[in-house]
């Protein structure tokens, strides 16, 4: 099975997690969910994470076309590369900023870069839960979330928390994706990038 | 052949308690189902100690997989919880005034414990969510061992289940649950393994 196929699978009340290290081609983990939604959903960039990862897929000439559809949300960043919806600092409150962007999220959400968004908050465990608690509250709803966290750089207790509460969590290792656990019974699966 | 879950259910007596640490990439929904089943089959009343929604966690995920709980004959406690499940019982924030806490989730399960006869039991999910705000200052820690967690082993009458979600606390907090619990299970990936019990017959 392809992500995308897999990706595409993902019901409204769900929450995945893909976990990836730094040296892993996350960008395409992106680029299927985008084309999984036919390009209807919104990418919560943090830091220009998502900017990143446009840059590495255009760099693999990889076709865009979707992305034209979808939505953008930043938190912090300073490379423009699609209009946002709207562009929150980088010290936002969690529990403001998530809220803002729920409301503002109709379907599908596809989050890069939460893990620097910690980084960067006074109490980084208190900000851990605002994530988790904001996460939990969406389980069974209507939307779909789709969070990219690198591995290596994301405090372990918060990725253990996030773990928990995600549907589905997979594990992106080069060319590879592995699901470590999901409500599909598909535990253990490999996935095609 | 009995399962490690049902093993242990059989074997708990009143008093004791069974600490569920599960890696988050195992299926700790499963063995909740189970240890409500058993009770709830027993007759045993049952109060839930739900920090940060881990019940609504654990009642979507059964749901996904086709095998949904009815918890409406439990009492629940909210710890920081939202959604609404059973018969409400209140909320008490989870907090580092221990005391404090203490106090107040005593006053609000008091219409649980008093006038009811027989073994009760007690779920407690999210306990990694209470201690994550301070489990790396080592004082505020063992005063949470002291003052919440240790006194659970005081003779009761009730069965406590407690769940942890195990890589989302330090190893010296995650040692410190498994010294003082009677039985700890261990779940990961889709099993589910008896790491202590107590050492009976063993001299």
């Amino acid at each position: 099975m392809k992500l995308v196929e897999f990706l595409g699978s993902v019901q409204p009340g769900e929450v995945v997690l893909i976990e990836y290290t730094t040296l892993s081609p996350a960008s395409v983990a992106l680029l299927s969910t985008v084309e999984a939604f036919g390009g209807e959903c919104t990418i919560v960039s943090v830091a220009d994470m998502a900017a990143a990862f446009v840059s590495s897929l255009k760099s693999a000439r990889f076709d865009m076309g979707k992305f034209d559809r979808a939505g953008l949300i930043k938190i912090g960043g300073r490379v423009e590369w699609k209009y946002p919806m709207v562009h929150l600092p980088m010290t936002s409150n969690p529990t403001v900023a998530l809220e803002k962007i729920r409301g503002m999220i109709q379907e599908t959400a596809v989050v890069i870069g939460l893990e620097r968004f910690l980084m960067v908050q006074g109490n980084v465990e208190r900000a851990a839960l605002s994530v988790i608690e904001f996460l939990s509250g969406d389980i069974g709803g209507r939307r779909r979330w789709v969070i990219l966290v690198n591995s290596d750089v994301a405090p372990r207790g918060f990725l253990a928390l996030l773990e928990d509460v995600a549907t589905r969590v997979l594990l992106l290792n080069g060319a590879r994706a592995k699901v470590l656990r999901s409500i599909s019974g598909e535990d253990g699966k490999r996935i095609r990038v | 052949m009995l399962g490690p879950v049902e093993k242990v259910i059989k074997k708990v007596r009143s008093g004791e308690t069974v600490l569920v640490e599960y890696e988050p990439t195992g299926h700790p929904e499963r063995v909740f189902k189970e240890v409500f089943n058993a009770l709830r089959g027993r007759g045993v009343p049952i109060l839930i100690v739900d920090i940060y929604d881990t019940l609504h966690l654990f009642l979507q995920r059964l749901k996904f997989q086709g095998e949904p709980v009815d918890v409406g004959s439990a009492y629940i406690v909210c710890e920081k919880s939202n959604e609404p499940y059973g018969i409400s019982l209140g909320e008490v924030p989870p907090g580092e005034d221990f005391e404090y806490h203490s106090i107040m989730y005593s006053k609000t399960v008091k219409h649980f414990f008093t006038g009811r006869e027989g073994t009760k039991g007690v779920v407690v999910l999210g306990l990694e969510k209470f201690i994550f705000p301070f489990q790396r200052d080592r004082v505020k820690l063992e005063r949470y061992f002291e003052i919440t967690e240790r006194p659970l082993i005081s003779p009761s009458g009730k069965i406590t289940f407690l769940f942890l979600n195990r890589k989302a606390v330090s190893e010296y907090a995650l040692r410190s649950f498994e010294e003082s619990k009677h039985y700890v299970l261990g779940v990961s990936g889709e099993g589910v393994d008896i790491l202590k019990e107590p050492p009976e017959g063993l001299i």
